[in-house]
Parts: C-alpha cells; sequence; structure tokens
C-alpha cells in the first residue's frame, strides 16, 4: 500500500490522487497541517525494524503494509516574510520518512538540499552538468563588474529554496545594486537555448523541452509570451547523469531544470526535490503519475 | 573601502561565530598561541563584510572584505570553526524582507562552506544545516548503522497530543533518562566529561565512527545507561564547551586546534 502524506487540498497531490484512483491503484492519505485530518502515527523500534501503524479517519495502515510513501510539505507555506523556518515540517512527521524502511518520494532530509542552490550547484558540477558563471554576493562593485563582464547578459534569482521569478539584469536594476548591501543575491550569465525539465522517477527519466522567449518559462504567460512544450528523449549520457545526480542528492523523485545551449551543451540549474510535476504531465500526457505509483507500489 | 587600501590575510582562521563564545574564544587563544591568524566573521554576507564568491563548472573562488578593510581570499583561508547556522541580521532592512534575506545568507554561507578546501569544523550536511538539533530519534537509523541505539522516551503526536506507543524493546514511556555520561568527539578522539565511564571501548569506537559517517568531525554526544544497555539520547553538532570540566575542556581545544593545524587530522567528508 503507498502512503500519501501531504495535504488534499495541494494542487499535485489532488492530481495524484485522481491519476491514481483512475488507475484503481490503491493508497492511503496521511494528512499534515489540517486540523479536520485525524492522523495518527505510532511507530517504533522492535528487534532493529521499525513497527507500528500510521492511521486517519476509519483506516489504518501497519508500517509493515507500507510500500512506499509520497511526501510532499506544501501545505506548510511560510507566512508571509518568515521564510526562516519554511519549509516547517513536522518533527515527527520528518522522523517517520526519514527512517521508514521503503521507499519515499522524498525522504524530508533528502529535500534539504533543494534551499540553497549554491549548494546544489557544487554537486551538479561534481556530476558532470555545465553550471552557468555564478556570482553570489553583497558587494554592488563586484556585482557590477560581473554584469560589465557578460555584456549585460546576465540573470537575478533567488539563492534559497523560496520561489523567486528569474529576471534580467537590466539597467533599471543596476541602478538598485548599492541595495545588496542588505542582503546578498545570485547573479549568473544568462545562457541562451531550451529549457528542459527532466523528471527522474526511480531509475527512469521523463525529458520535456521548453520553447519559450521568457527568461523564466514559468512566468511566460504573465508577460503573455507563448510557451511549447514537447517531451524529448535524452540521450544515454545525459540521462546516466541526471540518474547519478539524483541519488547524489538522495531523491527517488526529482525534478531537474537543465538548459541545452546552441552549441548542444548541456547546463544545470537545480534539482526540484518536490517536483510539480502534473503541470508538466498535463501538457505532455508524459506518465510520470503512473510510473511514480509504480516506484512506490512495489514492495 | 578604497580598494587600496586593502590588505591580504594570510593563512587565516575564520570563526564564524559569536565573540562571546566559549569555544571560540578557547580556540582562537590556541590557535593565536601557535602564530595563526585568527577573524571573528559572525555574519557572512551581510552589513558588516563585502563578500563575493564566484563559481562556474570547474572553478570556485571567493573573497571577503571586513569593515576594517582586510582582504582575505578562500585560498587564503586555513580553516573555518562554524558555530551556529542562523545568521541573524542585525542591521534589518524592511521586516518583511527580513526573513527572505536570512534565508539566503543562511543558503549563500552553506554553498560557500562546501565550497571551501581548507578543513571545515562542521561542514555540515545540507539537511542538518536547516535542522541543526532534530530529535534523537532522527538519527536512529544511522545509529544503528553503527551498532548504537537511541534512546526511546519520547511519546508520539496524535492530532497534536500524545499517546503511548505500541509495544517493542526501545519503546519507553514516563520522564526521559538524565544523561549521564557525556563526550566530544573530536577528529579520531572521544574526550569525555570527567571521567571516561567504564567499559566504553566499543561504544567510542561506534561513536567516531558514527560521526565520520555523518561527514561531522565535531559532535557532541550524550548517554545514557538503561536496563537494555546504552542508549544514545543526544547529538549535537554545535558542543557546548560549557557543559564540560575544565580539563575536558582544554583536551577538546587541543584536539581542535590539532584538527585545523595538521592535515593528517582532518578528514573532509564526501
Amino acid at each position: 500500500m503507498i502512503l500519501i502524506c501531504g495535504s488534499r487540498f495541494d494542487p499535485v497531490i489532488m492530481f495524484l490522487c485522481g491519476r491514481w484512483d483512475s488507475d484503481r491503484l490503491s493508497y492511503r492519505l496521511l494528512e499534515l497541517g489540517h486540523a479536520e485530518g485525524k492522523s495518527i502515527v505510532r511507530v517504533g523500534y522492535k528487534e532493529g525494524l521499525m513497527n507500528g501503524f500510521i492511521g486517519g479517519e476509519n483506516w489504518r495502515l501497519e508500517v509493515s503494509e507500507l510500500t512506499g510513501v509520497f511526501f510532499r510539505n506544501s501545505s506548510c507555506r511560510p507566512k508571509r516574510g518568515d521564510y526562516s523556518s519554511y519549509p516547517n515540517f513536522d518533527p515527527e512527521i520528518a522522523v517517520l520518512l526519514n527512517n521508514l524502511p521503503c521507499r519515499v518520494a522524498n525522504r524530508p532530509a533528502a529535500g534539504m538540499s533543494n534551499r540553497s542552490k549554491p549548494f546544489q550547484a557544487l554537486q551538479i558540477r561534481e556530476c558532470g552538468f555545465r553550471i552557468p558563471q555564478t556570482l553570489i554576493t553583497n558587494n554592488p562593485t563586484a556585482a557590477r563588474q560581473f554584469y560589465e563582464e557578460y555584456d549585460g547578459k546576465v540573470i537575478f534569482k533567488s539563492i534559497s529554496g523560496v520561489r523567486s521569478v528569474v529576471q534580467r539584469l537590466t539597467p533599471e536594476y543596476v541602478a538598485r545594486l548599492p541595495l545588496l548591501r542588505n542582503g546578498p543575491t545570485q547573479f549568473q550569465a544568462f545562457i541562451s537555448g531550451d529549457d528542459i525539465r527532466v523528471h527522474v522517477v526511480g531509475n527512469q527519466c521523463f525529458a520535456i523541452r521548453i520553447r519559450c522567449a521568457s527568461v523564466d518559462y514559468r512566468f511566460a504567460w504573465q508577460e503573455g509570451i507563448p510557451l511549447q512544450m514537447e517531451p524529448m528523449v535524452l540521450s544515454a549520457e545525459v540521462s546516466s547523469r541526471c540518474l547519478r545526480l539524483s541519488e547524489k542528492l538522495g531523491l527517488t523523485l526529482a525534478g531537474i531544470d537543465l538548459k541545452e545551449n546552441p552549441l548542444g551543451e548541456y547546463y544545470c540549474f537545480e534539482v526540484n526535490a518536490a517536483p510539480m510535476f502534473s503541470f508538466y504531465e498535463n501538457a505532455t500526457r508524459q506518465p510520470i503519475s503512473a510510473a511514480l505509483g509504480e516506484f512506490l507500489g512495489q514492495p | 573601502m578604497d580598494p587600496k587600501s586593502e590588505q591580504f590575510a594570510f593563512g587565516t582562521y575564520l570563526l564564524l561565530g559569536d565573540t562571546d563564545d566559549l569555544l571560540c574564544r578557547n580556540i582562537r587563544q590556541a590557535l593565536e598561541r601557535r602564530g595563526a591568524q585568527v577573524r571573528f566573521l559572525a555574519e557572512p554576507f551581510c552589513n558588516s563584510s563585502r563578500f563575493s564568491w564566484l563559481l562556474d563548472s570547474t572553478r570556485t573562488s571567493s573573497a571577503v572584505v571586513f569593515e576594517d578593510g582586510t582582504r582575505l581570499t578562500d585560498s587564503n583561508i586555513s580553516g573555518v570553526l562554524l558555530r551556529h547556522t542562523k545568521h541573524l541580521i542585525t542591521k534589518s532592512t524592511d521586516s518583511d524582507d527580513h526573513g527572505y534575506i536570512q534565508a539566503e545568507i543562511q543558503a549563500a554561507t552553506l554553498g560557500w562552506v562546501w565550497s571551501l578546501s581548507c578543513p571545515v569544523i562542521n561542514r555540515l550536511p545540507a539537511w542538518l544545516w536547516y535542522c541543526p538539533k532534530p530529535p534523537i530519534q532522527f538519527w536512529s537509523r544511522s545509529l544503528r548503522a553503527n551498532g548504537l541505539e537511541a534512546v526511546d522516551f519520547a511519546e508520539p503526536r496524535v492530532e497534536g497530543r500524545s499517546a503511548s506507543r505500541t509495544g517493542g524493546e526501545s519503546f519507553g514511556t514516563g520522564d526521559p533518562p538524565s544523561v549521564c555520561d557525556r563526550a566530544c568527539v573530536v577528529g579520531h578522539l572521544t574526550i569525555w566529561n570527567l571521567n571516561r565511564p567504564l567499559n566504553v571501548d566499543r561504544y567510542e569506537s561506534a561513536l567516531i565512527e558514527f560521526a565520520h559517517r555523518a561527514g561531522l568531525s565535531f559532535l557532541e554526544i550524550g548517554i545514557v545507561a538503561t536496563s537494555d544497555g546504552v542508549r544514545v539520547k543526544e547529538v549535537d553538532p554545535f558542543p557546548d564547551l560549557s557543559r564540560f570540566c575544565l580539563s575536558s575542556r582544554r583536551a577538546i581545544t587541543a584536539a581542535l586546534t590539532k584538527l585545523f593545524t595538521d592535515s593528517n587530522s582532518y578528514l573532509r567528508p564526501e
């Protein structure tokens, strides 16, 4: 039996439940963060093995019955401005998910790497991907030099896991660089080419090519810029790098953001530990949720 | 600051902690006695210092310019002692931005300490960086992998309340037992508070192995004796010297100093 840990109001979980219902896949939903969801966790160890049970309204699941867990913590959104404890998951649930003997997509500890993009970048390059020329600084002079070195073809984005829109460093923003003294920002040389999103599920890769003129295709609709997404087949080498990277970060489910430049070189920007795969599956019909069900449903 | 007035600092140890931290003070004294330069950097990537970190597919280089104009590049850093991961911004801007800036500083600092080639004590893995004091059960699997057991006294949550656990040898109830022995793992050494307990040979090597597998070269452990044997009750990657007797403090400081200054002592985590 598969366990979903999260909120029934989370769009990815709603999508996943819908898919698994139509595939007649059995699962239980352990509500996180909602008072109406009566969750019970009673686990411990006996002779070195975890035992006990997890339960909700009108159901109870023994740890030994679990084949896999899908965990998504987006129900615990930070309050405005309070990113310091984000994501603030329940330590009991974190302990459970980090210690369960079955497959978990993903264990909370593994998901933490996504909270620091430069930390991930160091892991990414060890797996054979290129990373863009990057400057992290609170020094306005260094940022301006970087801007000039790359002829103004520079973007900036958050360093942490806090969701931000990737933006071009325009002259208007350059004028605001003195504000860097308040805190650091991440600047990167702009890489042209197609975005490629890869979802890794266990040892399978699902790749999508994204053609879009916007710097951040996720928000292209806000600018009225068209977006084209189509499934693609990765080369064996790129696919192998994606699998290696997910494994290195301890992730069984990952959303890897790549870009292929006009020379055919692959750059990797980050690895999402809680990917919104429903958005991509809806657009391309790639069977990501089915693969996830199969992966978590195997004993 | 005029760049011309900047100076290069060679072979400097950085203490990412507060000046009133006992361990930082002791390490500073010990390193300075050996003729090393030591600097405090309580708030990397914010107000008081100018930080620049460049990285690409093959290289990484960074430089920090302190308020007094001293410039320190990563190649001139001999070692880093990390005492906390949540760097508080003293000169805050807008309150809405405060939390965001803090998250950015934390993320930048985590990446930066992993980019350094010098000894970093501790180079915390990402999960521990963001959750430095998890409940002891968090360590259960890795403790067990090294032949150790975590004490299990905490009662689980049921709809925000407590409830009894199911049966099992490690499921206890009632008040948590107090720590009876406390030790610091420093590299390949285990330094006990007060006297070394009897019959701990097996545990010492297991604790050292546990720390290494967790990627930590400095760790405080609290253990309790139960009817089932020795159980680990506390694991703290930010040891508190004030919980140790004077002679243990000296031994811990000396062992840490050796980790920094003797390249054979420090093992870089993977």
